[in-house]
């Protein structure tokens, strides 16, 4: 059985779906292995089966053949709903429901499982303030309509946590969200996302975004295949075909340059002989480093912990950062 | 009475008003309208035509009662599928003692005196106001739907009972309906002093002028014009029939919308009009009601029509009730009231509440 | 047995003045109105509202029923639909007709051909209300495990109020306009003194009686939008 309070890990057996009408799967054959809180991203063309994939786990579709295991449980051994109320779900900000305030929107999924009003109202408080919606009760008697999309989202998050779900899914989460915003709210997300360790199915249709959010990716093509399931750095180092080399697009070698960071290729270098160079914080990615030379014509960025530089990154560090392997 | 019902139901729903209220009329002088001043022909009309329709519905409704309940018309089963289907009959056992009326204002307040004074006497009644025309309220009383009703004698010979001859006299058009009713099940009690009947009135002027009291007088005149409603030219009691009953080819015809024939008079555009004798404008103009010494227009003085199994169930107080009120419902008693309901615009219920109050009957 | 009545000597009662403006006709008499409140609009108004309440209320039970149904069996939607719409173009004393000879001049009657005419706007009302929430809304209360029971009890009724509520003040104001007829088959509501002023053309009945009918639809309507406005705090907390 599922229990709640841990993370389970997620295998797909041979996974078809067929929908009805239709001669081709959504999704054929599909074996993959989610192990115990990783964040997977399903990514791919429309037409991929990602979401197919996804609504599957949940049983909002049914399996045509083979079977899908929720840490050692197959999903047919539960009822669709009893299976549900333990599974975290997200979609798009309209998900949420537009007649119920903040804190009703949240306490859902505990109000079916019966918890008792104060620790509803409390698990309330405690995911809005995890989702940066701060202090809880400013938004907890707010209506869905009277929040930003990013607020919205925040809340759309804090309500799939509710009921401490061993699995969440999410299915394009941000994709309704304007650039800024986005970056932001998936920044937080990976933040509770480690905090809370919860196995995560992440569907989302930008691989920039699959890039970022992934502990591993799955691409999908046409037809329901699995073109490639392995980290951000082996698809890009390593694309197993053409469909998932042209997917990664050709800014595929800028791309890998995201997977590291300031702390992974800056040199310590003793302060004090510091050229005039950009400064940026360690966390920020090698991509954006240098981007953020270029843009000055620069010869490299320094980066900085607090007002401290700690380090130096010329191009040449920037462009050829060490192997993943290292890195990882 | 089941076939009686849908033969005349089915042909309603097609035939227009006029067919509806010729027919009828060709037989009697009914005192379908209230006699009102100020009618106006388009609504008259569609009024006749829409209580036809709910009086027609009503027809149909209780042929469809009659078959199922009043198979046994024994004394108080009258009619179980009536009230279970309509709700509204009484004469199940319930006590309930249903009254109803016609299908104009005169019928109204006479419905509303049986029904008050009854009230008041202990029973519980239900009543159905505007029913419709002496078929439809005929046979809804023979269903058993109605208990009571005011109806005019001479309506009864010759519309319900359908008599060519009329009799010669009051008594005799009473004698006649009330064997007629009593083999129908239905008791007919003591007539009311006072009829409504259609009757041809001068102004004063013009009868004083030729020296008239009675219809008979008119011949000889000289030429003059009479006025009817259109729909009464050629029927029993038309235009035609006075002229041929009466000798009378110098009498023209205009024919005029109902109320609108006295400010005719008035206006000189015409000589004699045909009149209801209990119209309440009738006592405001200056005219005179000229005799019918040839009894064409019949005799329509008011009798309460009572289902006999009613009467065996209720007590005597209530023919004797029944009895007091007509012997109150003189011509002029009727006149004051017709004018308090078409002068006064006093509803119907209020009407006979005072005139009931006036004579200690509540 | 008896005969004639022998005449009685009645007292007749005085039925009072006619004030000049009854006699007259005039457009509206006010003096005649207030005297008639009593007897005559206070209770007719009063068994109007109970007629259009009650019809009302017994359709909404009907059409929401069939829409719920229609809503889980779409294929019933274009039967039920095409017999509500039947129902709703016929001519209300048409209907009156057709029913008489099954339920009799009763209170009975009319409250089935009321409920006939608002069958097709309050089932339309419910079910658009139903079908109108959002996708995305229904697969996230699916996803967080709701039964359908507590779909349609937590999320699509209260979105589809809305949608319910204008469907409510359609079928209120067309009921008490068409509840005026059935004073053709009982003698009761406002169309009773219409039904009498029509008879006798004495304008201050009529219009009395017709104006007391629009201030009630707009007294019903406006309580339904009040009502509305309650059960939906969501639409007005806008940012």
């Amino acid at each position: 059985m599922i229990e709640s309070r841990e993370s389970l890990g997620i295998t797909f057996e041979k996974a078809t779906k067929v929908y009805p009408g239709t001669s081709a799967p959504a999704l054929d054959g599909l074996d993959m292995t989610i192990e115990a809180g990783e964040l997977v991203c399903l990514v791919g063309p429309s037409g991929g089966g990602k979401t197919t994939a996804l609504m599957l786990i949940n049983r909002l579709i049914d399996l045509s053949s083979g079977d899908i295991r929720i840490g050692g449980t197959s999903i047919n051994d539960l009822g669709p709903i009893e299976l549900r109320r333990k599974i975290g779900y997200a979609i798009q900000q309209t998900g949420l429901f537009p007649h119920m305030t903040v804190g009703e929107n949240i306490g859902v999924v505990p109000r079916i499982l019966g918890w008792d009003r104060a620790r509803i109202r409390e698990r309330a408080h405690e995911l809005l303030e995890l989702v940066g919606l701060s202090p809880a009760d400013r938004w907890v008697r707010r209506y869905p309509g009277q929040l930003s999309g990013g607020q919205q989202q925040r809340v759309g998050i804090a309500r799939a946590l509710a009921a401490d779900p061993p699995v969440m899914l999410m299915d394009e989460p941000f994709g309704a969200l304007d650039p800024i915003t986005r970056t932001t709210v998936q920044d937080e997300f990976l933040a509770i996302h480690r905090a809370v360790g919860k196995t995560t199915v992440f569907v989302t249709h930008d691989i920039d975004e699959a890039i970022k959010m992934g502990d591993k990716i799955a691409v999908l093509k046409p037809g329901g295949l699995l073109a490639q399931f392995g980290t951000p750095a082996e698809l890009l180092t390593a694309p197993a075909d053409d469909f998932v080399e042209s997917f990664l697009g050709d800014e595929r070698g800028l791309k890998r340059l995201a997977l590291f960071t300031l702390a992974d290729v800056a040199s310590s270098e003793a302060p004090g002989t510091t050229p005039p160079w950009p400064r940026l914080p360690e966390s920020t990615t090698v991509r954006a480093a240098l981007s953020a030379a270029m843009a000055e014509r620069a010869g490299g960025v320094l980066a900085t912990r607090g007002d401290d530089v700690v380090g130096l990154a010329p191009l040449d560090a920037l462009v050829h950062p060490d192997l993943p392997e290292a890195v990882a | 009475m089941t076939v009686k019902t849908r033969s005349t139901s089915s042909s309603i729903p097609g035939t227009c008003c006029d067919a509806r209220t010729t027919t009828p009329r060709r037989r009697s002088p009914r005192p379908r309208r209230s006699g009102r001043p100020g009618h106006r022909d388009g609504l008259v009309t569609r009024r006749r035509a829409l209580t036809g329709v709910a009086g027609a519905a009503g027809l149909l409704a209780l042929g469809a009662c009659g078959t199922g309940g009043s198979t046994g018309s024994g004394a108080g089963s009258g009619s179980g599928a009536a009230t279970g289907a309509g709700g509204g009959s009484a004469s199940g056992g319930s006590g309930v003692i249903t009254v109803g009326s016609k299908g104009f204002s005169e019928s109204w307040i006479n419905g509303e005196l049986y029904a008050q004074a009854l009230r008041a006497r202990g029973y519980e009644v239900d009543l159905k106001t505007n029913v419709g025309s002496a078929e439809l309220i005929d046979a809804a009383q023979q269903s058993g739907q109605i208990d009571l009703y005011p109806e005019y004698t001479g309506v009864i010979v010759m519309t319900l009972a359908g008599e060519e001859e009329l009799m010669d006299t009051g008594e005799g058009t009473y004698d006649f309906a009330r064997r007629f009713e009593a083999d129908r099940g239905v008791t007919v009690l003591n007539a009311t002093p006072f009829e409504n009947k259609n009757a041809i009135a001068v102004t004063r002027d013009f009868a004083d002028q030729h020296g008239l009291r009675t219809i008979e007088d008119l011949r000889g005149i000289g030429d003059f014009t009479y006025s009817t409603y259109p729909e009464n030219v050629s029927g029993g009691q038309g235009y035609d029939a006075i002229v041929a009953a009466y000798d009378l080819p110098n009498m023209g015809l205009q024919t005029l919308s109902i109320g609108l024939n006295y400010q005719a008079l008035e206006k000189g555009e015409i000589q004699a009009a045909d009149v209801f004798t209990t119209d309440p404008q009738l006592l405001r103009s200056d005219l005179v009601v000229l005799e019918d010494t040839k009894n064409l227009f019949g005799f329509q003085n008011v009798v309460p029509c009572l289902r006999t199994d009613l009467l065996d169930r209720v007590g005597d107080d209530v023919p004797e009730l029944l009895d007091t009120i007509s012997s109150l419902m003189t011509l002029e008693a009727v006149q004051a009231m017709n004018s308090a309901s078409a002068i006064n615009r006093l509803d119907p219920a209020q009407v006979a509440q005072r005139f009931l109050e006036a004579n200690d009957l509540l | 047995m008896s005969g004639f009545a022998p005449a009685g000597d009645p007292v007749i009662p005085d039925y009072g003045d006619v004030s000049q403006c009854v006699a007259n006709n005039d457009l509206f008499c006010a003096d005649w109105f207030a005297a008639q409140w009593p007897e005559v609009f206070q209770p007719a108004l009063l068994e109007h509202i109970l007629m259009t309440v009650l019809a009302i209320a017994i359709g909404f039970v009907i059409s929401f029923l069939a829409a719920v149904l229609a809503y889980r069996k779409r294929w019933l939607t274009a039967p039920i639909g095409v017999t509500a719409t039947i129902l709703y173009t016929l001519p209300p004393l048409a209907l009156f007709q057709l029913l008489v000879p099954l339920t009799g001049l009763t209170l009975l009657t009319v409250e089935i051909a009321l409920v006939c005419f608002t069958l097709v706007i309050l089932f339309r009302a419910v079910l658009s209300g139903l079908t109108g929430v959002p996708e995305d809304v229904k697969r996230s209360a699916r996803g967080m495990g709701m039964d359908q029971g507590q779909i349609l009890r937590r999320i699509e009724l209260p979105l589809a109020i809305p949608s319910i509520i204008s469907g409510l003040r359609i079928a209120t104001v067309l009921t008490v306009s068409i509840a005026t007829i059935a004073a053709f088959v009982v003698d009761s509501g406002l169309g009773s003194p219409i039904l009498k002023a029509i008879s006798s053309p004495f304008n201050t009945q009529f219009i009395g009686a017709g104006a007391l009918a629009v201030l009630l639809a707009f007294a019903l309507d406006a309580l339904l939008t009040l009502l509305g406005k309650a059960l939906t705090p969501w639409t007005k907390a806008r940012s």
